[in-house]
């Protein structure tokens, strides 16, 4: 495939779309927004007189519609700044300005363009972190990545139908098929969301989807190419990386194509998927992954769900136990030119399943309680995650001693990359790494009518550290929400824990989050 | 002969045919329709809901939410005893139960997107304290609907509903329904065009369904109706 010959045909056909739309609208001379509350009320009467009906509505007419919201988040966070992540980069105090706007424009009846922007600015102060000699250090104000100002294009798309049985969708969009809640292990496109707040993270991937809906029962067809450079969340490389780009990690083409069948069986929701990948978001070349959930209403108020994904290998980079086992391990290691960490079972041809399985119980007064089970058969054992966390500790140790860690082969994969596709910063970044974890969320909406209190917990099941996240939600007036958050990491117990071999502290999962504790307030306003 | 005639015109109407009745003029077997719900709460304030409905077969229910901004985009989808909510910001669809509050108000998801009074309630005519309506009383069929029995007036001359008192399974009253405005929607179709649902638990609060345009002539497709379309 012709290098950029993709993004600039989707990115035209947009382009084409939304402005064949706002013109035809304008042409028209109307913006109309379906306003069915400002509709004039029925007229009242006394019961059996009759009174004529209003005209039947007119044909189609170019709509646009428009909402959004503004929001502002100020959080505060205490940084770990001795823990085993760096918070060099983390700021104590962040605010947040946030400004969405959704548009929809009916430019046909059987068709439409949509985009869910947000424009984002962020101010953050008060970085604290370790000095080369292991003393506390306060920066008021630096350049932190995380903290740059970006446009989150979330959704931008056409979706056109040519009969009730056959659509086609160009653009970026979320598309989640899974029936998961928390984690959506079947969910290879999107960036995670966030487990904690399943609905703060709308961004979506750039994709071309053609699919068959029928009576009870929908067939998907989908290819999404990867985002290859993107400056301020506006992408301008697509599927592979171009030859201009100095800095360019290879010359693969970055894909992903999926077929998912959905039935609607016995009252059951039944979605089946298969992916074929290379390259998409991980390293795994020419991959093959099958997918499968199902939900179902039990008892009036019982919700059970499961969602399973099959693969053969893993794309998770695990670390050399026999370069981490000691100091002078590690020296050995760095003189031989051994890698500390590699993705060792990627062409591992053993079937690896990861699976969710949950349930939600809705009470009479609308709150409900959640709880699901997350099993990743590529998740690091007990002893693996000692691994990792010697790894840590010797990167640690190693910049204390002037030694760039850069430098030792494979120690980069122990940093991930965030995403640069621009999406809206995370809360939480949800990054499992062991084999089981639970979810648990009690919501209780309508408390003195307007406030919701919620309680997340993420519970590492292999050495039970968790990550508490109270909120209330405060909706103020039917355009004005306040939310208060928490997030509280504890770690688990010793006996569960790994060590630090350089002072033989304890660390569990969340236990070595990068924050004591965070808190954030958010005033949203809808329009 | 002829005084026979009139005997047998004069009958009550049997229950089933009454519920029919209700069916047809509550929950035709098509429609699209534009209501705002306005539900008022303990404290005395009120939040309103702008909806746009579109009904096909006798199990087929969606839903728009128009206003306000908060829950704008927001879509509801029922396919026989499935029903689904789309939460834009979620961008998927989730399962929830028929019993569950619609919007928080006062109303159920089932007392919106479920009318099918023939299929989930056996009746019986009582007698009724107004001499121009009839007064049948519902009971469940199963544990699957919204209550465990209704009583329900109907006017004798033209079968309109005026009143409903739903109770739940320990035989409390919950809640209360007045059906005013009736109003010829389109030719020959006239149904109440505001109902009001007293909570009887929470004497304060109170929902109220405003309809305010809807028309029986709608040719949608089945595709409408389907788990795949919501969020579109």
């Amino acid at each position: 495939m012709r290098r950029g010959a993709f993004q600039l045909l989707a990115l035209s056909a947009l382009l084409l779309a939304g402005v064949s739309g706002a013109q035809e609208a304008e042409d028209a001379g109307t913006l109309e927004v379906p306003a069915t509350s400002d509709a004039a009320p029925a007229a009242e009467g006394a019961p059996g007189e009759a009174t004529p009906a209003e005209e039947p509505p007119p044909g189609f007419a170019h709509q646009v519609e428009a909402n959004g919201y503004l929001a502002n988040r100020l959080a505060y966070g205490r940084s770990r700044f001795s823990g085993l992540i760096s918070t060099a980069d983390l700021p104590q105090w962040l605010d947040l300005l946030e400004l969405n706007a959704q548009l929809k424009v009916s430019y046909h009846p059987h068709g439409f363009a949509y985009a869910d922007v947000s424009a984002i600015a962020q101010l953050g102060l008060d970085y604290r972190s370790l000095d080369s000699s292991g003393f506390e250090q306060t920066t008021m104000w630096r350049d932190a990545p995380g903290v740059r100002p970006l446009i989150s294009l979330n959704e931008l798309y056409v979706l056109h139908e040519f009969a009730p049985w056959l659509n086609l969708l160009i653009g970026k969009k979320r598309l989640t098929w899974g029936a998961s809640l928390a984690f959506n292990p079947t969910d290879l496109l999107n960036v995670r969301k966030d487990p904690t707040d399943p609905t703060f993270q709308r961004a979506g991937a750039w994709l071309a989807r053609l699919e068959v809906p029928l009576e009870s029962s929908a067939f998907t067809l989908l290819f999404a190419p990867q985002v290859t450079e993107s400056a301020f969340g506006i992408p301008y490389g697509l599927l592979a990386y171009p030859d201009w780009d100095s800095k360019r990690p290879d010359t693969d083409v970055h894909y992903l194509v999926a077929a998912r069948a959905y039935f609607l069986v016995a009252d059951t929701d039944v979605n089946v998927m298969a992916y074929f990948s290379n390259k998409y978001l991980d390293d795994f070349a020419n991959k093959v992954r099958l997918g499968a959930s199902v939900s179902r209403i039990f008892f009036d108020t019982w919700e059970v769900h499961a969602e399973g994904l099959l693969q053969q290998g893993s794309a998770r980079a695990y670390v050399e136990p026999e370069c981490v086992a000691s100091p002078m391990a590690a020296v050995r290691c760095a003189a031989q030119v051994r890698a500390f960490a590699s993705r060792s079972r990627l062409t591992d041809p053993t079937w690896l399943p990861t699976a969710v399985v949950g349930v939600r119980k809705t009470f009479d007064d609308d709150s409900f309680a959640s709880v699901e089970y997350l099993f990743q058969a590529d998740g690091y054992r007990p002893d693996q995650y000692q691994d990792l966390v010697n790894a840590y500790d010797g990167v640690a140790q190693a910049r204390a001693l002037g030694v760039n860690p850069a430098t030792l082969m494979g120690a980069s994969l122990l940093f991930p990359q965030a995403s640069g596709d621009g999406s809206t910063p995370s809360r939480f970044s949800f990054a499992p790494t062991a084999k089981h974890y639970a979810f648990i969320t009690l919501n209780k909406p309508r408390i003195r009518d307007d406030f919701t209190a919620q309680l997340v917990v993420i519970g590492n099941l292999q050495d039970l550290s968790t990550l508490w996240t109270p909120s209330l939600t405060w909706s103020t007036t039917e355009w004005l929400q306040l939310q208060l958050v928490g997030f509280i990491p504890v770690p688990g117990p010793n006996a569960l824990a790994a060590r630090l071999q350089s002072t033989g502290r304890y660390v569990s999962e969340y236990g070595s989050f990068p924050q004591l504790f965070r808190v954030f307030f958010e005033v949203r306003l809808f329009y | 002969m002829h005084a026979l005639v009139l005997m047998l015109l004069a009958a009550d109407p049997t229950v089933a045919e009454l519920l029919a009745k209700y069916d047809s003029i509550m929950g035709p077997a098509q429609f699209e329709a534009e209501a705002t719900m306005t539900a008022t709460r303990e404290d005395g304030t009120a939040r309103t809901y702008g909806m746009k409905f579109l009904k096909k077969d006798q199990d087929k229910f969606r839903l728009w939410f128009s206003e306000p901004a908060a829950v704008k985009g927001q879509e509801m989808l029922r396919n026989g005893d499935n029903l689904w909510i789309y939460i834009p910001n979620l961008k998927r669809a989730t399962r929830v139960a028929n019993r569950d509050n619609f919007q928080g108000g006062d109303f159920n998801n089932a007392d919106v997107l479920r009318v099918n009074y023939q299929a989930d309630y056996d009746g019986k005519l009582i007698d009724s304290d107004a001499p121009d309506a009839w007064c049948i009383e519902l009971k469940a069929k199963s544990k699957e609907t919204s209550y465990d029995s209704i009583k329900l007036w109907m006017r004798k001359s033209d079968f309109q509903p005026l009143k409903g008192q739903y109770f739940g399974t320990s035989g409390q009253m919950i809640r209360s329904a007045t059906f005013t405005d009736h109003k010829e929607f389109e030719k020959g179709f006239t149904r109440p065009g505001r109902i009001v649902m007293q909570n009887e638990l929470v004497k304060t609060r109170k929902s109220e369904m405003r309809t305010s345009r809807m028309t029986l002539k709608v040719d949608v497709p089945a595709q409408r109706f389907t788990q795949a379309d919501l969020g579109k």
